[in-house]
């Protein structure tokens, strides 16, 4: 016995320490890395929003895990979640709601690659990679197996392709509200040149994108602006875009419908920050910073 | 090139420790098993031939276990399985080596807790049937914690200066341990319903019942571990320092009125940093004897059964942790403990990749009240923290505590996706 | 998700929390482990709170002193052997807080961090001590005591080695009186404390050593001054009455401390001064206290703070309100014998714990070399024109005596000494409490001690 007691004092704390180091290193160092299961493309500006996780809140507010900068965008407005039959879309009570594929959403639904969310005005095309999650929704198919082959066509970067030229909608010409919106993407007539941080304004009724250059940008309806509107609401002179120290703000030039900034009146120069939007009469600008190059 | 190299390295660690090699682990438990068996089976120059019988039925059963749960379900990763036998496994030898006659219970109440942990496990797995069963069961577990509080106090009475036994058919439950699973389970809950519905105050009202009743047992470990488990769900779910520390402040204020309206029980706290002048009353007994037989263990300890702190009462329950270092030594000892604390940084640096916002805050919330407890358990008998008598998870005797900590295993188990090989194969 | 897997981190502060306090139980575990586990509530080397599983104290020709047999702790089969190695030993139940199975506890126990008490369960040997005492010296040492209270220590002074401490009451450990609580009397008075190191007595004129080292280190002339006693030392109406009442007469320096004169050493004290005399006894350590194999000895006290000048007078033979310590008298006289090196004593020579105490040599004490030659010359005078040599026969001895006067009108018989012999290095210390005069008593005892050692 006291043999074994001997034997067991030094054997009893070595297997101890392996067996608790054994198992405390897989569960620390084993667990699955992140990955980015899908996007969301948002169709006016082409940013793809990464889902990296199971549940992705959307909204303006910047405790959402993506951010959009509209302001039709409630603050916390909607929830794309994975679960094991398949991705899902939650409605959180939001004052502009979500349609998919131009369906009103109720509270919640299914979703599949490439279905089109229209979250308050914005829309955006949701898109999934090769997902083992998405294979078992179609497994138990709910809404048939065809989109997702157009799915898995899906190029892991499309960034450096126009997203019209590639990717066709399987149902284009009757449902695609891409199409059904009427506003062609206009990246092509818009300013080539930019980098990945430079400041923009995006029109996402038009897609337009425009660089800002220099240090002063006026916006206006008349013919001298750099920023030409064509809306008649908007006055011949209407605002400007001005590089301060701090970064680009916007100050009203006696316009008379005034200038707001994300629904607050510009009575003095607003700084402005990635996502802001600017309302000039009826136009909605958005302040951009790049998030890729173009060129 | 940096960039890249760190994914891939990241990438190569990960494959590496996906899972431990199980049946090189199951056979290092055994041999631990068979040395701490050996002096639990012959003491006394007596031999226990039933208790071998049961201890050695579970080793075999641990290996049935992960055989049954490999072919038949693919599940390939046991670790937390494995920590939690091991525990166990040395619950089951000191409180038999003890009370020979309580390896039956014990021993039950492993198994049963094995069996919850899997069920539990399988109703997990779908986020869309936890939320709907979590408003029914908030309301039973108050119900029940209630009406459980009520039979008590009427028809039961004090047990250790607390109204927290209940006696079914010859069996002791602290129903406090049962609630706990309850606890976590309503607390938790996925992104979408924690954004919308604005149920935080449901859940204020629940969590005030859980820590209420404990309090009205005087069973201030059990309240304290609601009250801390309650602030770590409320902090995740809401990110609102503000009202927390409102809650804090408020519960501060409870408690002091608590002190002054209830003399005895700060009475109970009197020896609090005072135990070596208070080596032969209530007030620091037990911790005294914890401290001298800690140190006597030294690193390897005496050797199981050669230990004195077992003659002490309470030995097998709240001073567990000091027959472990006086018996086993103190290498053994704090590893038991440290897994408690590396299964909560598991816990948190996991829950980014959890299958949802509820198998997050349920895991986080779990290895929060494991550690906490735990914590309250080791610095309380050594007088780091006032003594709350609560139980050391897995390694203390009692069935409902047993059963308690498989399940609080279970929601941490579940927010890795590498708990369902055939749900998530490719995850 | 990412904000509330975020929040998560607040687990960290817990996590943190817990890993502190594990560090401070480690922490407290490996500082507090010795103290802890030596606690007479750990029935692994206790029972009843005796002590009883314990190593065993050898004295230095491997005589047990005490022992575990059969889980009961006994000390030697000799009852003079017991009672006075008892300060030295200690009692198995801690009354005695000197003693070495009080301080020594840990080691006793075999108690180490890493093993704790698993040495002394399974009744290694890793745990015995062994003394630098000697059984037969104490014995000795003992019984020259005469009954006397009082302490007894004598020690290599170029090694600090302990070869006898005894104090005076004492008692069988086997055997323990049943009034020793409730006694009246007073002649167990202080029996549970080892006088050489805890206990403080006046010094009487053994202090004039210091006097006189004070006065050689500040007045340049002092050995060729002549002094007059005239029985008396007269300050104003105040005066310090001389040992011999009609007066030595006409003293050199060194025949003054011959006789012992207080006239002669009143007036130096005086003409010194109390800084001078403060910074004296400073520099020989009168101030400090050491450690003794892990007892801490009490500090004398000297101070004249508020002193007049007469009172200076008293303080410089040994009066006045000085007490000091056996054991600082002790390396006093090493360090004189040392050639200003004072060994501190010492007395466990082996144990299971490295013994570092060993050789350590006392920096609070300080002597000048030229003083030095001097005083020793002068305490070799001592011996060879006053007591005579044939009190110590064969050991070439230096020391001073003293009888200090106490206020019940009795007085404590000193002698503290040293051998110039180089294979005889030992120093002595005599102090019997209300002993007698230090001439008749505490020679005769230093005597025998010092032959016992010689005849070893």
């Amino acid at each position: 016995m006291d043999l074994i007691i001997s034997i067991s004092r030094i054997v009893l704390p070595i297997l101890t320490v392996i067996i608790v180091t054994k198992c405390m290193l897989s569960l620390l160092l084993g667990h699955p890395s992140e990955k980015i299961y899908g996007y969301i493309v948002d169709m006016a500006d082409g940013e793809r929003h990464a889902l990296g996780m199971w549940e992705t809140s959307i909204g303006r507010s910047n405790l959402c895990d993506i951010v959009l900068g509209y302001n039709t965008v409630s603050r916390a407005h909607a929830v794309i979640s994975r679960r094991i039959d398949g991705w899902y879309i939650f409605d959180l009570m939001s004052k502009s709601g979500i349609q998919i594929n131009g369906k009103k959403l109720e509270k919640s639904a299914t979703i599949q690659s490439g279905d089109v969310l229209t979250i308050g005005s914005a829309s955006f095309k949701f898109l999934v990679s090769n997902d083992p999650v998405q294979a078992a929704g179609r497994k138990t198919g709910k809404n048939g197996g065809k989109k997702q082959a157009s799915a898995r066509q899906q190029p892991q970067r499309p960034q450096n392709q126009p997203l019209s030229g590639g990717y066709t909608h399987p149902d284009a010409g009757n449902a695609n509200p891409y199409m059904a919106g009427g506003q062609p993407y206009k990246q092509n007539s818009v300013p080539r040149t930019g980098k990945t941080g430079d400041p923009a304004i995006v029109n996402p009724k038009t897609g337009e994108i425009v660089v800002l250059r220099g240090n002063l940008v006026s916006v206006g309806r008349g013919n001298t602006c750099d920023l030409r509107l064509s809306d008649p609401s908007v006055s011949r002179k209407h605002a400007s875009l001005v590089l301060y120290e701090d970064g680009w703000a916007i100050e009203d030039s006696g316009s008379a419908s005034g200038t707001f900034l994300n629904g607050q009146k510009v009575t003095s120069p607003q700084l402005l920050f990635d996502g802001d939007i600017i309302t000039l009469g009826a136009t909605r600008l958005s302040f951009r910073v790049l998030s890729r190059t173009y060129d | 090139m940096n960039n890249d190299k760190k994914p891939a390295y990241r990438e190569r660690l990960r494959r590496k420790y996906k899972y431990v090699d199980r049946a090189f682990i199951l056979f290092l438990l055994s041999i631990f098993q068979f040395f701490t068996y050996i002096p639990v089976i012959f003491h006394d120059e007596k031999v226990f031939p039933l208790q071998a019988l049961m201890l050695v039925g579970y080793t075999l059963f641990e290996w049935l276990y992960v055989f049954v749960m490999h072919v038949f379900f693919k599940k390939v990763n046991f670790e937390l399985e494995f920590i939690a036998f091991f525990l166990c496994g040395i619950g089951l030898c000191v409180t038999t080596s003890v009370n020979p006659t309580t390896i039956v219970t014990q021993l039950a109440s492993v198994i049963l807790g094995i069996i919850v942990y899997d069920i539990l496990l399988w109703f997990l797995q779908d986020v869309n049937r936890v939320m709907k069963v979590r408003l029914p069961l908030a309301v039973f577990t108050l119900l029940f914690f209630a009406a459980c509080f009520l039979y008590i106090r009427v028809a039961v009475g004090v047990k250790n200066g607390a109204y927290n036994w209940l006696y079914i058919g010859g069996v002791s439950i602290q129903p406090a341990e049962l609630v706990k699973i309850a606890f976590v389970f309503v607390g938790a809950a996925s992104l979408d319903k924690l954004l919308t519905a604005k149920n935080n105050y449901l859940y204020i009202v629940f969590a005030l019942g859980c820590i209420g009743i404990p309090v009205l047992m005087r069973d201030m470990g059990t309240a304290l571990i609601f009250f801390f488990t309650f602030i770590v769900i409320a902090f995740m779910r809401s990110g609102d320092i503000r009202s927390i520390l409102f809650i804090c402040a408020i519960a501060v204020v409870g408690a002091v009125i608590v002190i002054a309206l209830k003399p005895y029980v700060a009475n109970r706290f009197m020896a609090y940093r005072h135990v070596w002048e208070n080596t032969d009353n209530s007030g620091g007994y037990q911790q005294v004897r914890t401290l001298i037989y800690c140190v006597s263990g030294g690193l390897f300890g005496l050797g199981l059964g050669n230990g004195k702190l077992r003659d002490i009462f309470a030995s097998t329950t709240d001073l567990v942790f000091g027959v472990v270092c006086e018996e086993l030594g103190m290498i053994v000892a704090f590893c038991i403990v440290i897994c408690f604390a590396v299964i909560a940084i598991y816990a948190v640096v996991n829950s980014r990749s959890a299958p949802s916002t509820f198998y997050s805050i349920a895991a986080c919330a779990a290895a929060a009240m494991l550690l906490f407890q735990t914590s309250l358990n080791i610095f309380g008998i050594t007088d780091l923290l006032p003594l709350t008598g609560v139980t050391l998870p897995f390694v203390s005797q009692g069935g409902s505590s047993m059963i308690c900590s498989w399940a609080l295993f279970a929601f941490i188990k579940a927010a890795d996706v590498r708990a369902y090989p055939k749900v998530f194969k490719n995850s | 998700m990412k904000n509330i897997t975020k929040r998560a981190y607040v687990i960290y502060a817990l996590i943190c929390a817990f890993f502190i306090g594990l560090g401070i139980l480690m922490y407290s575990f490996i500082a507090h482990g010795g103290e802890w586990a030596s606690n007479r509530i750990n029935r692994h080397v206790f029972s009843n709170r005796q002590l009883t599983n314990a190593g065993t104290i050898y004295d230095r020709n491997m005589k047990v002193l005490a022992q575990t047999k059969n889980g009961e702790r006994i000390f030697s089969d000799d009852y003079y052997t017991r009672v006075s190695t008892l300060h030295v030993v200690g009692d198995s139940q801690g009354y005695i807080a000197t003693g070495l199975q009080t301080l020594y506890r840990p080691n006793l126990i075999g108690y180490n961090f890493v093993d704790g008490v698993y040495n002394s369960v399974k009744a290694n040997d890793k745990s015995d001590i062994v003394l630098t005492i000697d059984a037969e010296v104490s014995k000795t040492a003992w019984q020259a005591m005469n009954g006397n209270k009082g302490t007894i220590c004598a020690y290599n002074y170029k090694t600090g080695e302990v070869i006898c401490m005894v104090s005076s009451p004492s008692y069988d450990p086997e055997n323990k009186p049943s009034d020793i609580d409730t006694d009246t009397t007073g002649k167990y008075n202080g029996i549970y404390i080892n006088r050489f190191l805890t206990g403080v007595f006046t010094p009487g004129s053994t202090f004039k050593v210091v006097t006189a080292i004070c006065a050689l280190d500040n007045i340049p002339d002092v050995t060729s001054r002549t002094f007059t006693c005239t029985g008396k030392y007269k300050i104003g109406n105040d005066y310090v009455t001389c040992n011999n009442r009609s007066g030595h007469g006409k003293l050199t320096f060194e025949e003054a401390l011959n006789v012992s004169c207080n006239s002669v050493f009143a007036e130096l004290a005086v003409e010194l001064g109390n800084d001078k005399l403060t910074e004296t006894v400073r520099q020989l350590g009168f101030g400090s206290s050491v450690t003794v194999s892990k007892a801490q000895t009490v500090k004398s006290t000297f101070d004249l703070s508020n002193a007049a000048a007469i009172d200076r007078g008293w303080a410089g033979i040994g009066q006045y309100t000085t007490l000091v310590n056996p054991c600082q008298m002790l390396m006093l006289m090493g360090a004189i014998a040392n050639n200003g090196q004072a060994m501190i004593p010492y007395v466990v020579d082996e144990s299971s714990e490295i013994v570092d105490e060993k050789g350590k040599v006392n920096k609070n004490i300080s002597i000048n070399e030229s003083t030095l030659k001097t005083i020793r010359k002068m305490l070799r005078s001592n011996v060879v024109n006053y007591y005579g040599d044939s009190k110590f026969p064969g050991l070439e001895f230096c020391g001073k005596t003293g009888s200090a006067e106490v206020s019940n009108g009795k007085s404590h018989a000193w002698f503290y000494g040293f051998s110039m012999r180089n294979d005889f290095p030992y120093a002595i210390v005599v102090c019997l409490e209300n002993g007698g005069i230090g001439y008749n008593d505490a020679i005769p005892a230093a005597n025998k001690v010092l032959q016992a050692i010689a005849a070893r």
